[in-house]
């Protein structure tokens, strides 16, 4: 382990030379920015990762019978398990997918799913996150540089290889693909904060990159548009444009990034559009409440992996509580993301503890509160001091979802920029860290 | 069946050969009106402006040597070209790959760490790095189209570059002949009777410098239309 971190310069150099960056916009202006990496890597023993792979599993699977019974049978609003008014008051519930089944009823077929482990190592879930989950590029490009940089490091750790996700990608996107299509990786652009990951996956599932224009459809099929008019038929799209702006006929009017009735094609089975339309539903802060119940009531489970402790101000006992203890929880806007709308209510003074619960009262089904949870600090190298610091870290694990669930053997470990801060966004200024896993024995 | 390559996407493979290859050529050229300079002609950056076809903005030969190399508002200078380069690059990644991407890159990051006012030999690099960008270009890209792309702009960018600084006539056929090879392997994405104009053109005793230089460029044809 020494030896990679005496190697952290090299390491830098490397991720330089790939262009490992992610964008920002700052007072509405455009940056590319480093990446920061830390070398020191967060490492899961075989037996908590089993365990994790388990829980994982048992959440995706849930996650995605619910997708399939809202926009179909309602199953679980009908049964009382979760209030209409947390379904169709949701900005990620849309009507434009009632009724649409995907090819193999699969719709979260890339799950990002943020976990913290507590101080006594319990793992608990922060969020899901199943419209268009980023960074499974940076843990790759770290473990391709570091292995290069610092080969006897591994020489002395049985780690499992997390250079397989783009492989296990492909196999997920080929096993959707509607009649022998092109696969495609659809992008916003190269303005997009995550465009790196965009050009990188599609380098290396090879598939291939495609822009707003460069798709076109007709008879209700998707076409990829060649020189001299040229169309070769797209059988799966991996969509990293977010719903409002995938088909302007369908949802945005105004949408640029879209390509004009891409809804009809995929409504009709005409091509595979991954994650599906729709899934903002199932990754709505309020939403996370019920995932443990989801469990329950779709796959007579017992929960493996529990949620943070959540309240939602919409039911009256939980809104006395969360007003009542406003000072020691965390409250979260259900319409932000990216560590925008968290308020921490210990950092807050009495006047604005008054503002957050006149807002909570005025509209309880926007907040929900948690307890905060005293995550494990990881450790980091520093600039400062003796070189060693300590950080909050997150884990973005990532399962995919194609003729069986597999979970990638590693993960996205974010770390927070400041020693005590608990957000560890990267537009926030935190860094990332490989996620090791170990094998078995 | 093949996969196809958009309109945009052979605009930029395009330009990023011409764009590499220009900031390849132009830093050679450069070095060389710098050494005019030193001794002979203080002047000679007006003419070395006259003849690549740039608009003079420069007070003197002092205020040229900085604003060629770093401005990145005049759309002239070395630097423009290199992230014009970069533009191209970057959104291409999956068919140049990472590795020859990279290139680009560490010269981005090579000049980004240069003072301002380095001179012209800091940027020698530079120059190494888009060779070895065309040597990965060769190696390390599997589509014959898309290698054909770039090269096929490298090559025109050569030949325009040597044709507007009067470049002896023999190296000009040389050059030309660099790009006919590579025009030749993608036939339906040139414009052949322009091609065929160009040579008679330079045939003629006295050849019009600026109707060869409006045919070479007249001869990259990839629109759908």
């Amino acid at each position: 382990m020494e030896t990679l971190i005496d190697q952290r310069d090299a390491v830098n150099q490397w991720l330089a030379r790939y262009g490992v960056r992610f964008g920002v916009y700052k007072g509405g202006v455009f940056h590319e920015q480093l990446f920061p990496f830390d070398p020191v890597p967060r490492v899961i023993p075989a037996a908590e990762w089993r365990f994790l792979e388990k829980g994982l599993t048992q959440r995706a699977r849930a996650l995605n019978e619910f997708l399939l019974d809202i926009y179909s049978a309602k199953r679980i609003v009908r049964d009382g398990v979760i209030a209409e008014e947390f379904i169709y008051a949701a900005k990620g519930y849309l009507p434009q997918c009632e009724n649409i089944i995907p090819t193999g009823k699969v719709y979260n077929h890339i799950s990002g799913i943020d976990l913290v482990q507590a101080n006594d190592g319990a793992w608990v879930v922060l969020e899901d996150n199943l419209r268009i989950p980023s960074g499974a590029s940076y843990p790759i490009i770290a473990r391709t540089v570091t292995r290069k940089v610092s080969p006897a490091t591994f020489e002395h750790h049985e780690i499992a290889d997390n250079r397989n996700y783009p492989a296990l990608l492909q196999l997920m996107l080929d096993h959707f693909n509607v009649g022998n299509g092109l696969t495609v990786i659809f992008t916003p652009g190269r303005y997009n904060s995550a465009f790196f990951e965009h050009s990188f996956l599609a380098e290396k599932t090879g598939a291939t990159l495609a822009f707003a224009g460069d798709l076109v459809v007709e008879d209700d099929t998707v076409f990829y548009k060649g020189l001299f008019n040229e169309r070769q038929r797209v059988g799966a799209i991996y969509r990293r444009v977010a719903d409002e702006f995938l088909d302007p006929l369908a949802f945005d009017r105004h949408s640029l990034l879209g390509v004009p009735n891409l809804m009809r094609a995929y409504a009709k089975g005409n091509v595979a559009v991954i994650n599906a339309p729709g899934n903002g539903i199932a990754d709505d802060k309020g939403i996370g409440y019920f995932v443990p119940k989801m469990i329950e009531y779709y796959l007579a489970e017992k929960p493996l992996l529990p949620n943070a402790p959540t309240y939602l101000p919409f039911y009256p006992d939980d809104r006395k509580y969360v007003l009542a203890n406003l000072a020691k929880l965390v409250v979260k806007d259900v319409a932000e993301a990216g560590g925008y709308g968290v308020l921490f209510g210990r950092d807050l003074d009495a006047t604005q503890l008054d503002d957050l619960a006149r807002l909570i009262a005025a509209e309880p089904r926007r907040w929900i509160a948690q307890e905060v949870i005293e995550f494990r600090d990881l450790e980091v190298l520093t600039s400062d001091g003796d070189g060693r610091g300590k950080r909050k870290a997150d884990l973005r694990a990532f399962v995919l979802y194609g003729d069986e669930v597999k979970v990638w053997k590693s993960g996205l470990t974010r770390y927070a920029f400041h020693p005590h801060s608990y957000v560890v966004n990267s537009s926030q200024g935190g860094g990332f860290k490989d996620t090791w896993v170990e094998k078995e024995e | 069946m093949a996969e196809p390559i958009s309109l945009p996407k052979a605009e930029r493979l395009f330009w990023l050969g011409r764009y590499t290859q220009r900031v390849y050529a132009v830093l050679h050229f450069f070095r060389k009106f710098r050494d005019v300079i030193i001794d002979v002609d203080a002047g000679a950056y007006c003419n070395f402006c006259d003849l690549l076809g740039i608009e003079n903005r420069y007070a003197s030969s002092r205020d040229f040597f900085t604003r060629f190399l770093f401005d990145r508002d005049d759309g002239s200078s070395l630097i423009s070209a290199l992230i014009s380069a970069h533009d191209n690059a970057l959104v291409l990644r999956e068919e140049i790959k990472s590795e020859t991407l990279a290139f680009i890159q560490m010269a981005i990051a090579h000049v980004d760490g240069l003072p301002p006012t380095a001179d012209v030999v800091r940027w020698q690099i530079v120059g190494d790095y888009m060779l070895a960008f065309l040597g990965a270009v060769e190696e390390r890209i599997r589509k014959p189209r898309v290698r054909d792309l770039i090269e096929i702009g490298w090559h025109l960018e050569s030949f325009d570059l040597h044709l507007r600084l009067n470049y002896a006539y023999d190296r000009l056929l040389d050059l030309r002949g660099r790009l006919e090879r590579r025009l030749l392997r993608e036939p339906e994405l040139f414009d052949q009777q322009k091609f065929v104009a160009l040579k008679e053109e330079m045939a003629l005793p006295l050849f019009d410098k600026s109707r060869a230089l409006t045919l070479a460029g007249q001869l990259f044809r990839v629109d759908n239309g």
